[in-house]
């Protein structure tokens, strides 16, 4: 098992495709960073204007930490164009090119080729989110500094300096976890195709039209919200509220395994079915 | 008859009412009350302290934060801290001595038992061009000539109310201050930084305004240690 999931890794980081992604990420982080070092506080008074009439504010809010989660809200929108690009061709490639037929005239099972192309697609996930993790909170406190977070979410939340860490350490793990869920759809969609481009843009299109309906307010859509997997993707953001609700966001990362798993175990299915040889 | 002799009953009464405000009136003479609270001012020209403040606002979370308070007679105040914390604009600088120093006319508007004890409620008007405070009302403690409990008129910013209480008596400065004002609502865009799917917002709250209060309470007292005015400069509040 563990030589399929180096061969799947070498596979995935010998391609030019997959260092799109960790190029993408870092250049998006780095743009996203010299516009808040250049408009931070233009747009940080903009927010604050409110409350700047009202009361006298001391101390450093322009910092890493509100950087890092500003640019969060920004690039979750991205970051699954940038996984669905490798992992939505991590089946449909190799059916386009004809090599599954060479895999498996060898002794390996299909439900383990799924397993370990699932595996591999999340350890490409991780090392993304790792460098998305890196560049984002170390290059803002590098940058920017330390200090309190001031997050608008419900109210204006003042968090504590000594306070935030933790938030970003499980808002990466859960944002992981999202962007598995979205790696593990493309996988789906990819199994069930014969050429790279029809999972990949599939994937993006399911991950816009359902995030456009999780996102309007209209009370039609209020029914069907719950059962999209997009609206749990953003609950990370549950953990800047200034008392965390962990049983919301732990049921809303359920929610995400649960479609990993249904996502994994429909495309076992599907795949022990699927005709190579046509 | 009988309507003309109630009538000189209540004419007696209003009489006796009218009588009785004027001897009560006389009683106090709002300079007078003034010249000891400008006595027990007088005795600090300079303090530093630390001090912790607590954010009562609807729309506001933030843990009481810690800092430190410098304060140089008539009007000069810095705060240092590590942490970043909010103070209300309204009331925070302490105008007492600055419109004392200036031209008023003070009123004596009756007692009133705060605390249960009595105070005196005394009517500033400061009298300069476009002065900022239109009218402040005290409540000055009638055994310990301390202000208890100031309301201000301002021409910009609308009144708020600052409760001093004093639970030191080795001083004469408050060990707590209570400031109550009027905040407008928060009116953020919230789409654009926050998760608003299923967000209980309260659309009636986030109109029109609110009473908002700031409690800051003060210990380590160091008065009259002869504060620098270079404490006070913009570089050194950079710091």
């Amino acid at each position: 098992m563990n030589t399929l999931i180096k061969i799947e890794l070498y596979k995935i980081f010998t391609r030019k495709r997959s260092y799109i992604g960790f190029v993408a990420v870092i250049v998006i982080v780095l743009i996203a960073q010299a516009a808040m070092l250049w408009e931070g506080k233009t747009m940080h008074e903009f927010l604050t204007k409110n409350l700047s009439e009202a009361f006298f504010m001391q101390g450093n809010l322009i910092n890493g930490y509100l950087m890092t989660y500003l640019v969060l809200n920004f690039l979750w929108v991205h970051i699954p164009l940038l996984i669905v690009i490798v992992t939505g061709d991590l089946f449909s490639g190799e059916a386009h090119g004809g090599t599954f037929r060479l895999i498996l005239s060898r002794p390996v099972s299909r439900f383990r080729i799924v397993t370990v192309k699932f595996i591999a697609a999340f350890v490409y996930t991780s090392a993304l989110m790792l460098v998305f993790a890196v560049s984002s909170l170390g290059l803002g406190l590098v940058l920017f500094g330390k200090g309190d977070l001031m997050v608008i979410f419900k109210a204006v939340n003042i968090l504590p300096e000594h306070d935030i860490m933790w938030r970003f350490i499980l808002a990466f793990l859960y944002g992981f976890l999202g962007m598995v869920s979205i790696a593990a759809l493309s996988l789906l969609l990819s199994s069930m195709a014969n050429n790279s481009l029809g999972p990949i843009l599939s994937t993006m299109a399911i991950i816009i039209l359902f995030t456009m309906i999780s996102t309007f307010d209209f009370s039609f859509f209020s029914y069907i919200r719950p059962f999209l997997l997009t609206s749990y993707l953003d609950s990370w953001q549950l953990l800047f509220a200034f008392e965390v609700n962990l049983k919301a966001i732990y049921f809303d990362a359920m929610v995400l395994l649960l479609h990993v798993f249904l996502f994994y175990i429909i495309t076992v299915y599907y795949f022990k079915r699927k005709d190579i040889l046509s | 008859m009988r309507t003309r002799t109630s009538a000189n009953i209540t004419m007696l009464v209003l009489g006796f009412i009218f009588l009785t405000i004027t001897l009560i009136s006389q009683d106090a003479d709002p300079n007078e009350i003034i010249d000891n609270l400008k006595v027990q001012l007088e005795k600090v020209n300079d303090y530093s302290a630390d001090i912790e403040i607590e954010v009562d606002v609807s729309f506001i979370n933030m843990p009481v934060k810690h800092a430190t308070i410098f304060y140089k007679s008539p009007d000069k105040l810095k705060f240092k801290s590590d942490e970043f914390f909010m103070l209300p604009k309204r009331g925070i600088n302490n105008r007492f001595n600055k419109i004392l120093e200036e031209e008023y006319t003070a009123i004596y508007a009756g007692s009133e038992i705060l605390n249960n004890e009595e105070h005196h409620i005394v009517k500033i008007i400061p009298l300069g061009k476009k002065p900022e405070i239109i009218m402040a009302t005290w409540w000055v403690n009638a055994e310990k000539n301390l202000i208890s409990k100031s309301e201000s008129n301002t021409r910009n910013e609308g009144t708020y109310v600052v409760e001093f209480i004093y639970n030191d008596p080795g001083i004469t400065l408050p060990t707590e201050m209570i400031f109550s004002f009027e905040i407008e609502n928060l009116n953020l865009p919230l789409k654009f930084i926050g998760k608003t799917a299923g967000m209980e917002f309260d659309k009636t709250k986030a109109e029109g305004r609110q009473t908002g209060k700031v409690f800051i309470r003060f210990s380590n007292y160091v008065i009259n240690s002869n504060l620098g005015d270079e404490l006070f400069t913009k570089e050194e509040s950079e710091k």
